[in-house]
């Protein structure tokens, strides 16, 4: 859910005025499962804004009086820390540090395996390929049932058919054939894998930055590209939201106009599209759903199909660690 | 963990689709089958001549004296009845510090072959001729501090492993397991499925009665207050003092009995999982022959 920061004010065009965006034009880019009024922003007046824009950090920073801390909920192992990253905020141009953020070790600092990256971008190109070339074999062209001349007498080579491969016109033998698929599977733990490693290789790489929230305080492209150049964000970026609300209107159209910067709910995050864009901007609320449900693919347990339900269940029920230290006290 | 190698990632160029590739191994192309001159017909004998069409001789043959991969002896003393000896598993002071670390194995606790089946620490195959588990320090002397209750099967270098395990306040145990009680061991739910009573464990063959009767060894078969001495013994050698005596004292009648296979289970005993019950042997005869 989205709160904004700020009301939308947009100073550079008139007053009163009603922007339409090309609906068409979006469901180019990634985010064409919004609804067609979201595309319609109400410009207001300057005088009727709350905010002004000239003491915007200070009226920030009294909103904030403490650091935000958005601590780590799931267990990780006992050996790795937590990573900490900065937790940013889009609604001014320089970097304003609102607190911190911990993110969990095994996803965003697992080995750089950059063979699982290439694998994953693969699948991506291939899996969904399919070569439609066709080329005639010579039983499929029309005409060529007949002998075209006997087989003695007229003084021309020997021919059985006007569409063998010999002819011009004719079939071919070794052609491609038919549509071809080129789908196979790569599995879910390899492709939780592969972002996994991308991720921690973004964070390592000082190309992955976590916002507040997915909201600007004006629809304007130019704060955007001031944006980039003052805190070096790469010309491409990413930006990734928990739900497809998650982009708020002003930031919508800012988007639309910046051609290298787009906008990708959740459940679009993938390798090809992280390795592609410079930078990776997530959005707060992602953040725990992508841990959690990168780990479960990483920790999920086929049952050994030898143990019977009713022997899980007396394991389950007798054996747990609390009995266990209940039994052999240390000293 | 991997903080080495993502610290040097930091100084290299951005990673992206056009620098990453898998590994050379996934990439070559291997020789496909049905290629060349004889598009796979001739049964790997190659296209016309000697090969294709002659018997050749085997490798060695000198006509009329028998080879001499024949005539010279194998050294006899090493390889005889090789596939009939015992193996035991090894298993490092490392590998049970590893598993203690990632709390597979835990601390103070008794630990058993079972355990370590359980925790997938090793694997011991009975059809393979493997009598079990050895402990050994080739690794993990240094590492080693946990203070555990374990049982093997066998010891290499005996006094710095045990001294090892001792010093913290653990104690170890060897002792002997034939093949059946092995088997009985490694998968207690599918022994107990088949309905068979909890066999006896048999006494160790005659060439290890002593190895397993010596308190050096820890073995089962010797009695407490020789282990005990033992245990004085080994601190004043290897200068350490013994700390948590009551608790070992009392792991040390704890013990399994020698034709005992379970901690809490006798021989001739029918465990039913699914109805939650054990049905034990009433008649004498079967009582005799089980506590034998």
């Amino acid at each position: 859910m989205f709160q904004p920061l700020l009301n939308i004010i947009n100073y550079s065009r008139k007053v009163g005025t009603t922007v339409k965006l090309n609906y068409r034009l979006l469901i180019g880019k990634s985010i064409a499962r919004l609804s067609p009024h979201r595309f319609y922003t109400n410009v207001v007046e300057p005088g009727n804004s709350e905010i002004d824009l000239n003491n915007l950090t200070e009226q920030l920073h009294s909103v904030y009086e403490q650091p935000l801390i958005h601590r780590l909920k799931l267990d990780h192992p006992v050996h790795m820390e937590p990573r900490e990253v900065w937790l940013d905020s889009l609604s001014q141009v320089e970097p304003l540090r609102l607190g911190l953020v911990q993110l969990h070790p095994e996803v965003f600092s697992t080995a750089p395996r950059l063979d699982i990256l290439a694998k994953c971008a693969e699948w991506q190109r291939w899996y969904r390929y399919i070569n439609y070339d066709k080329v005639p074999s010579p039983g499929e062209i029309q005409k060529g049932g007949r002998k075209p001349w006997p087989q003695k007498g007229t003084g021309r080579a020997r021919h059985g058919s006007r569409r063998s491969v010999l002819w011009k016109g004719g079939g071919h033998r070794k052609g491609p054939r038919g549509p071809t698929s080129y789908f196979y599977e790569l599995s879910a733990e390899e492709r939780a894998l592969g972002l996994r490693v991308a991720l921690s290789l973004k964070l390592a790489q000082n190309d992955l930055f976590i916002v507040d929230s997915l909201d600007i305080p004006f629809a304007d492209r130019q704060l955007l590209i001031d944006l980039y150049s003052v805190r070096d964000w790469g010309p491409s970026v990413l930006y990734v939201g928990d739900t497809p609300e998650s982009l708020s209107p002003a930031m919508e159209e800012a988007l639309y106009s910046l051609k290298a910067s787009i906008f990708m709910p959740l459940s679009g995050l993938n390798v090809y599209s992280m390795l592609k864009y410079d930078t990776l901007v997530l959005s707060l609320d992602c953040i725990d759903n992508l841990q959690q449900r990168l780990l479960y693919y990483k920790y999920r347990i086929y049952r050994n199909s030898s143990i019977r339900d009713y022997e899980l269940e007396l394991i389950n029920s007798v054996f747990s660690l609390q009995t266990l230290a209940e039994k052999h006290p240390s000293d | 963990m991997y903080d080495k190698a993502l610290k040097l990632v930091r100084k290299f160029p951005r990673v992206s689709l056009n620098n990453i590739s898998d590994f050379e191994e996934a990439l070559r192309r291997h020789r496909r089958r049905g290629r060349g001159a004889t598009r796979g017909r001739a049964s790997g004998r190659g296209r016309d001549g000697l090969q294709h069409y002659g018997n050749l001789e085997p490798v060695g043959n000198t006509g009329t004296n028998t080879p001499k991969y024949k005539t010279i002896p194998k050294y006899l003393e090493f390889y005889k009845d090789w596939q009939d000896r015992r193996q035991y598993i090894p298993i490092s002071l490392y590998r049970l510090q590893y598993l203690i670390d990632q709390e597979r194995l835990i601390e103070h606790s008794t630990i058993d072959l079972t355990t370590l089946i359980n925790c997938r620490g090793t694997t011991v195959d009975p059809d393979e001729n493997q009598y079990g588990v050895r402990l050994h320090n080739e690794r993990g002397l240094d590492v080693f501090q946990g203070c555990i209750n374990i049982e093997v099967q066998w010891l290499d270098e005996t006094e710095e492993t045990v001294a090892a395990i001792e010093r913290h306040g653990g104690l170890i145990t060897t002792s002997w397991y034939d093949p059946i009680s092995i088997k009985w061991l490694i998968d207690p739910l599918k022994m107990f499925r088949s309905g068979c009573p909890i066999p006896r464990r048999t006494l160790p063959p005659t060439s290890c009665v002593n190895y397993y009767s010596s308190p050096e060894k820890r073995g089962y078969l010797a009695t407490a207050p020789e282990i005990m001495d033992a245990r004085k013994r080994l601190a004043n050698r290897h200068g350490y003092e013994l700390t948590n005596e009551d608790v070992v004292f009392r792991w040390l009648e704890e013990r399994k009995h020698r034709s005992q296979i379970y901690y809490g289970l006798e021989p001739g005993w029918i465990v039913n999982v699914k109805d939650r019950l054990i049905l034990k042997p009433q008649s004498d005869k079967l009582e005799e022959y089980y506590k034998k």
